[in-house]
């Protein structure tokens, strides 16, 4: 608030008739009809310093004359043509008011009140305005009044409409406390209900709270159930919980319809763990009131003392009127599960899973195409496509066979004879490393069952010859047949394009060492073609070896396992494992998270 | 000599602050992997604009001495030392649209359920959470942390019986906070808070409430 003290031309003062004759002073200055805009300012700057000079802090018990000077000092300076309020008939107005709130009884009586103000003079269109001022100013002073009295006084002068701050201060920001108690009291009620309001103001923060207020305000008068839950309150914080206990018990034998101090005892008790009081209590006021807060105490005790099925009863009637009381479903999921089958409900299968399975699915399906995920799945496959073959044709295995495998290569067997050969029949697949003579091409090639001139073949055994467009057959992905022999017995072989000369010719013989997979040969869908060809070439070779046998199986050499792997494949391979696990766990804890976050919103 | 955090200390610590953080996350995927990473302490205290050991010491005596539930409090007080039927008449009187109207119908209608300690779990799990982010920035000594993980867990423990009255007081908190009292809110936080509290991993079932403080 800012109050120009130059233009009333005095020092700073809370002297109100100074700062009236300042101003009366002033107005010749000012006058309305000459200068508005100055006058305007001058009640301003007036209206700022009264109320300054009535700040509450510092505020004077004003008396009788002091509201006729000021009546008085209004009068001459505005020199109204309405007879001056306190010098006419009017006065007996101001008397009545006075003398209403002067005796307690009467001023807490609203009907009084309306009585006063039912008069028809109070009324008159002149009057009124002035009436008005007069009851707000010694409402200002004498202001311990209920509070359907303030409501029933701002109807009729509306203060919300043209004082806010009188309006804001006793009406809406009045305490609400009761008066009715008071009325034993003898004398200094207006002594008591100023320390109450002090109390009240303190406990709530508005004002430092002072314990001798409580205490002075005791000592007048100890039968106000508002003061005893204020003064229980105070007990409370400082955790002097039989004294709060005792506090409360008095209020509650002033008014034995003090709900509020029976329930306070009770939650204090829980505090206490006294659980047997807590039933005994709860149970009391639940008889009043069926549905009171406190019902959620008499759980916890029933609870504490393990009588499960009274617990459980309790609990199911607070969740049938609040299925989300937070407290009454923590305290239902401590219950001992096989207590809990007692009273078969939904609730039990909620709380063992306690959302669906739909829902869960909903939310996989949705963090599927996170794309960050998607981005890492991609790049995973890359480098595992990548890997795959390089870590097939070293190891024998493939990534996962591999991993299985303590990351050791697959066990190669040397094979010396066409026995040794035989005895693996019962296990086929099985790696061997051949020692192969006068080896010749058969003019065939298995194909990897991948795209060979234009369309997709199946794996098997392909006629060069036949085909259009050789050298595709070659590019894209086939290895050639070959046959040798394994001491006398004729073995049919394949070995990769890098081993072998592509445009090598059918006649010409050579050795080798074969290590591959000993594969059943039933397996390829030209297999008669294969073996008619084969008996063709064996035919053709050295006429000193016995008559050829033609074994059902051939050994897939397309396979370096006498080679180590690169080393440089090993960081990728950390690294695509990395990734798998990331993949993995990112799925785990994508899905919690999404559960969570959905449960969240 | 330094006095150290025992380890069930910080664990107590680190359960209270289950509340405080990344609720789903922790649930997710456990909390010890969280509490490793020190961005997650200097986010914390960026968002409370602490800079300094300074901000941080007043930061916690804040959390100490008033914190949020002075508000709380104060609302508190005021209502439940009014009248039922002068509360019943003050409700009617507020705006709907106010979260002041929200809040004192909120305790209102739960006054006598409210644990006794009140909101206080909510400032103290903040006073934890910038205790140990002073902490592990190295704006507090470890005798310095020590100091205030037992100051705060004792006030917890004075105030609260219990895990599930610690729990009540700082759901209730966050809804007072927030002006939040509804059903769904309510729904939400009822699923989640009791499957922390019931959870075969939560540090809550395995840390005594009224653990020693000791040390």
């Amino acid at each position: 608030m800012i109050i120009d003290w130059d233009l009333l031309e005095i020092e700073p003062t809370k002297d109100i008739p100074a700062i009236k004759k300042a101003y009366a002073k002033q107005l010749k200055k000012n006058h309305p009809e000459d200068n508005p805009v100055g006058y305007q300012k001058l009640r301003e700057a007036y209206n700022n310093a009264v109320k300054y000079a009535k700040n509450p802090v510092e505020k004077e018990a004003y008396s009788v004359e002091h509201i006729e000077f000021e009546l008085n000092q209004d009068a001459d300076i505005h020199t109204s043509p309405i007879q001056p309020f306190l010098s006419t008939p009017s006065l007996s107005f101001y008397e009545q008011i006075l003398s209403i709130y002067e005796d307690y009884t009467r001023r807490i009586d609203i009907n009084e009140w309306k009585g006063l103000l039912d008069q028809e003079e109070i009324w008159n269109v002149e009057l009124f305005e002035r009436n008005k001022r007069v009851m707000t100013r010694f409402l200002e002073e004498h202001h311990h009044l209920p509070r359907e009295v303030w409501e029933w006084f701002n109807q009729i002068f509306h203060w919300q409409s043209w004082n806010q701050d009188f309006f804001q201060t006793y009406v809406q920001s009045h305490n609400n406390l009761r008066f009715q108690y008071i009325k034993d009291m003898e004398k200094d009620h207006d002594l008591f209900l100023n320390y109450r309001d002090n109390v009240y103001s303190g406990l709530t923060g508005q004002t430092a709270f002072d314990p001798a207020e409580l205490q002075k305000a005791m000592e007048l008068f100890d039968r106000d159930p508002d003061l005893l839950k204020m003064q229980a309150h105070y007990y409370k914080e400082l955790k002097e919980w039989e004294l709060a206990l005792e506090t409360y018990y008095k209020a509650i034998e002033i008014e034995p319809e003090e709900w509020d101090c029976y329930a306070e005892r009770v939650r204090i008790y829980t505090y206490l763990e006294n659980w047997q009081i807590v039933i005994k209590e709860a149970s009391d006021i639940l008889e009043k009131i069926p549905n009171h807060q406190i019902k959620i105490h008499l759980a916890k005790a029933y609870s504490a003392t393990e009588n499960w099925e009274k617990a459980l009863e309790i609990i199911e009637q607070i969740l049938a009127e609040e299925k989300n009381n937070l407290e009454a479903n923590l305290l239902y999921a401590q219950i001992p599960k096989s207590k809990k089958l007692i009273v078969q409900n939904e609730m039990v299968q909620k709380e063992m899973a306690p959302f669906s399975w739909k829902e869960r699915i909903k939310l996989f399906r949705k963090f599927l195409f996170i794309p960050w995920l998607i981005l890492i799945s991609v790049i995973t496959f890359i480098i595992h496509v990548s890997l795959t073959d390089d870590i097939e044709r070293h190891t024998g295995l493939d990534l996962v066979g591999w991993m299985q495998n303590l990351f050791q290569s697959v066990e190669v067997m040397k094979i010396d004879s066409v026995n040794q050969l035989e005895d693996l029949e019962d296990t086929p697949h099985s790696f061997v490393t051949l020692s192969i003579q006068d080896a010749r091409h058969t003019g065939l090639y298995e194909t990897l069952g991948k795209r060979v001139e234009w369309h997709t073949r199946e794996r098997g055994f392909y006629n060069i010859e036949d085909a259009t467009y050789p050298e595709n057959l070659l590019e894209d992905d086939a290895k050639p047949i070959f046959v040798g022999y394994l001491g006398d017995t004729a073995i049919i072989f394949t070995q990769s394009l890098e081993d072998i000369p592509v445009n090598l010719p059918t006649t010409q013989s050579f050795d080798t060492i074969v290590t591959g997979e000993w594969r059943p040969i039933d397996n390829h869908s030209d297999s008669e073609a294969v073996t008619n060809r084969v008996e063709s070439k064996v035919i053709l070779s050295k006429d000193d070896r016995t008559a050829p046998v033609i074994t059902d199986m051939y050994a897939d050499g397309a396979m370096k396992l006498d080679e180590p792997m690169s080393f440089l494949n090993y960081p990728f391979i950390a690294l695509l494992l990395f990734l798998y696990s990331y993949i993995i766990f990112s799925i785990y804890r994508g899905c919690r998270i999404a559960f969570y976050r959905e449960v969240r919103k | 000599m330094t006095r150290k955090v025992p380890k069930e200390i910080k664990q107590f610590v680190t359960a209270i602050l289950v509340l405080n953080s990344r609720k789903e996350y922790i649930l997710a995927v456990g909390l010890w992997p969280y509490w490793r990473h020190k961005k997650l302490f200097r986010n914390g205290l960026k968002a409370r604009k602490i800079e300094n050991k300074q901000d941080l010491e007043e930061g916690l005596d804040w959390c100490f001495e008033k914190g949020g539930r002075s508000d709380f409090d104060t609302a508190y007080s005021r209502i439940s030392l009014m009248p039922m039927d002068s509360r019943q008449f003050i409700l009617k009187t507020m705006s709907q649209e106010d979260d002041n109207f929200h809040k004192c119908n909120g305790i209102h209608h739960e006054m006598h359920r409210i644990p006794l300690g009140g909101i206080l779990a909510v400032d103290m799990t903040e006073y934890l959470f910038i205790a140990l982010a002073g902490q592990r920035l190295g704006y507090l000594t470890e005798e310095e942390a020590a100091e205030r993980f037992r100051s705060g867990l004792k006030k917890l423990q004075e105030n609260y019986r219990d895990w599930n009255e610690f729990i009540v007081g700082y759901n209730y908190g966050m809804q007072h906070h927030s002006a939040n009292f509804s059903n769904e809110y309510a729904r939400i936080n009822k699923r989640y808070l009791r499957t922390i509290l019931l959870a075969k991993r939560s540090p809550m079932n395995k840390i005594n409430w009224q653990m020693s403080l000791d040390f």
